[in-house]
């Protein structure tokens, strides 16, 4: 009898694991970006910025884009923002804030940013961590890096961190899933992607997607030794396997470039390299090859990148080797490769190379605040919280970081990314526009990126 | 704060009550082993372990969860295996049981501490293979712990096949919150149990074996 029972057991686990979807290949990119039957617009010709009078001149002159503030409350220890479309073509935001990074009130707070208008709406809270402790039926202590995207079924799916227990190394990935762009979520529910004590996994780069209707998640580990994986989604939700890029050790925050169904670029942050560490695969991901480094600096920060439906590929970077005081976005075509490319400088505001003095850092944010039209009262709360977080006793050093990139459906590329660590800044740029030669760039600066 | 999606797909619940209703058995039985080395096993001992389960299931803090999820935070969610170890010391203490024959038990500490060597490395970064993976639907570990269960049966240890049994049972039906039969199979606290008791019996067979050596006897 018992035998019996155990011949059955191993019969029906033979059947589930027959039943597994074999591998397939990518989703191209320019199918996902108008895979969403119920999107309001077409991919369109560009428009004209709407609001002229808002577009500016990059730091270094070399071309135009508009900017604003995502996040609304002042005051607030803000990070890790990402972005999706949603079907009226409007674009939901999400990024954590609170006290300070990894507190008790930390939340996932998100807007809504109007293309009509230009304007974002006020930021509401999505999931604080009261709500995650009773979705999960478990003790959570902070919460961290939300990521949110549009899935195949055109439904909208945020993974986020969360630790029970210690620091950032003990992180676990939750989700819940949104079929109403973001208006209302379903109960959170747990990846289990680690044998011990399913810690340590975080997320911050956007999924990849293939045509079985999986998805790959980019994730990283960072308990006793730092790599990067891709987390393997069902249409459910649910993790059905996971590869793991060769040599990736010390380098974590990996973002996937999809090139064509069977081609992909993954970069990723340095951990103790100074380098942007890429790998690749030809197989649409069933395998990677070993991890190298490439030509262009990283001050062990985070990146993104975003593939455009004419195939071109972005990444925004921190471009210094030693701090995040200047943020660049790079450009190739189709196929090619970032090495060489000129950047296209999205914040440098004085040399990076030195620290700002405390009374000049102050400046430099009321100016920046006040132009972008915050209170007194707001501009005091943002100045102190970034200080606290960025400042010694005599001086600050700047920080723009944690990129992420997307582009709409009406070609627009859209970069949000934390701002003196109180701000999420949104910037909004025409992907075709032609780089104009740095007139604005001091000529040391110039030659200084031009070594790359 | 945003409302709750009413149609929103959602997975079982049934995965955290299975795991919380293991964490609280898997807690009895330790209080439970503890209680009856200090006092002996005695007639209230059954009710104080009722009272100690629904004691766990008391909601406490802001988020009104019971005890055992905030227990659940730390430990994570034990394995089948370890679930079933603990039924299996309940129902020794509390309805007379008769216990495992030592060969059943040395049978699975040697099992776990060996897949536990192999796993919690490979998982975590040790090279670019990982053993975890095999987990989530592989032919070649399911011919390992097939050939587990025919071992063990052929030598008559039925502990380790019927633990291999149920975990794959829970794994076909979902009943555990990962999709990965490793989960139902071994845990890092069966795994550090195993481990210790592999080293005491290691260590205990060294000493018998140097006790009944010729040097031993001269000296």
């Amino acid at each position: 009898m018992a035998v019996t029972s155990l011949v059955v057991i191993f019969c029906l686990a033979s059947w589930k694991i027959s039943a597994r979807l074999p591998a397939s290949n990518f989703l191209p990119p320019s199918t996902q970006v108008v895979s969403s039957s119920s999107m309001s617009k077409p991919l369109q010709a560009l428009s004209p910025l709407a609001a002229s009078d808002l577009r500016q001149l990059s730091p270094d002159g070399s071309f135009y884009f508009d900017a604003r503030f995502v996040s609304s409350e002042p005051g607030q220890a803000v990070h890790a923002a990402s972005l999706a479309e949603l079907r009226n073509g409007h674009m939901r935001a999400v990024w954590f804030a609170g006290s300070r990074e990894g507190a008790g009130d930390v939340a996932i707070k998100t807007a809504v940013f109007n293309p009509e208008n230009l304007l974002w709406s006020q930021e509401t809270t999505l999931f604080d961590r009261e709500r995650l402790q009773r979705d999960l039926w478990r003790y959570v202590k902070k919460i961290g890096n939300p990521v949110i995207a549009r899935m195949p079924d055109d439904s909208l799916v945020l993974w986020m961190v969360n630790v029970s227990l210690g620091g950032w190394a003990g992180s676990s990935i939750s989700w819940a899933r949104s079929t109403d762009d973001g208006v209302t979520w379903s109960v959170l529910r747990r990846l289990v992607t680690s044998p011990f004590l399913n810690i340590s996994t975080l997320a911050k780069g956007a999924p990849s997607f293939h045509q079985n209707g999986q998805i790959g998640l980019p994730v990283y580990h960072e308990f006793i030794t730092k790599f990067a994986e891709i987390l393997h989604i069902n249409t459910q939700g649910q993790l059905v396997d996971k590869s793991r890029i060769p040599a990736s050790q010390t380098s974590l925050q990996p973002v996937i470039l999809v090139r064509d169904e069977k081609q992909a670029q993954i970069y990723m942050r340095s951990g103790r390299s100074t380098a942007v560490m890429t790998s690749e695969t030809t197989d649409a991901g069933t395998s990677w090859s070993s991890t190298l480094a490439s030509s262009w600096p990283n001050p062990d920060s985070a990146l993104a990148g975003v593939v455009t439906a004419a195939g071109e590929q972005w990444l925004a970077l921190n471009l210094d080797p030693e701090n995040r005081q200047s943020l660049a976005l790079l450009k190739t075509a189709k196929g090619g490769s970032f090495e060489g490319v000129t950047p296209w400088t999205v914040e440098l505001t004085h040399d990076v190379k030195t620290r700002l003095s405390v009374s000049s850092y102050e400046q430099l944010l009321t100016d920046e605040l006040a132009a972008r039209g915050a209170s007194q009262v707001q501009i005091r709360a943002d100045v102190d919280i970034s200080k606290r977080q960025l400042c010694t006793a005599d001086t600050c050093s700047q920080e723009f970081s944690y990129p992420y990139l997307l582009q709409s459906r009406d070609g627009y590329l859209h970069l949000v990314y934390t701002w003196h660590r109180s701000r999420i800044k949104h910037v909004r740029l025409d992907p075709g526009q032609m780089l104009q030669p740095n007139a604005a760039l001091p000529a040391e600066r110039r030659a200084a990126f031009a070594a790359h | 704060m945003l409302p709750y999606q009413q149609n929103a797909v959602q997975l079982l619940p049934l995965t955290d009550l299975v795991a919380l209703l293991g964490i609280g058995l898997v807690l009895c039985a330790t209080s439970l082993r503890l209680v009856a080395g200090y006092v002996g096993m005695a007639r209230w001992t059954g009710w104080w372990m009722l009272a100690c389960l629904v004691f766990l299931w008391f909601p406490v803090g802001q988020a009104n969860l019971p005890l055992l999820a905030y227990v659940r935070g730390i430990t994570s969610d034990f394995s089948v295996t370890l679930v079933a170890l603990a039924c299996l010391v309940l129902s020794q203490r509390l309805f007379k049981v008769p216990p495992l024959a030592r060969g059943n038990k040395n049978a699975l500490n040697a099992v776990v501490f060996i897949a536990a060597s192999l796993l919690y490395p490979t998982a975590l970064g040790w090279g670019d293979w990982d053993a975890y993976r095999l987990g989530w639907g592989s032919f070649s570990l399911l011919g390992v712990l097939l050939a587990l269960v025919m071992v063990f049966l052929f030598k008559g240890l039925w502990l380790v096949p019927s633990l291999i049994g149920l975990a794959l049972l829970a794994w076909v039906a979902e009943l555990m919150e990962s999709t990965n039969l490793w989960d139902y199979l071994i845990d890092p606290w069966l795994a550090v149990g195993a481990m210790i008791q592999c080293t005491m019996a290691g260590t205990q067979a060294l000493i018998t074996r140097y006790r009944r050596s010729p040097a031993a006897h001269r000296s």
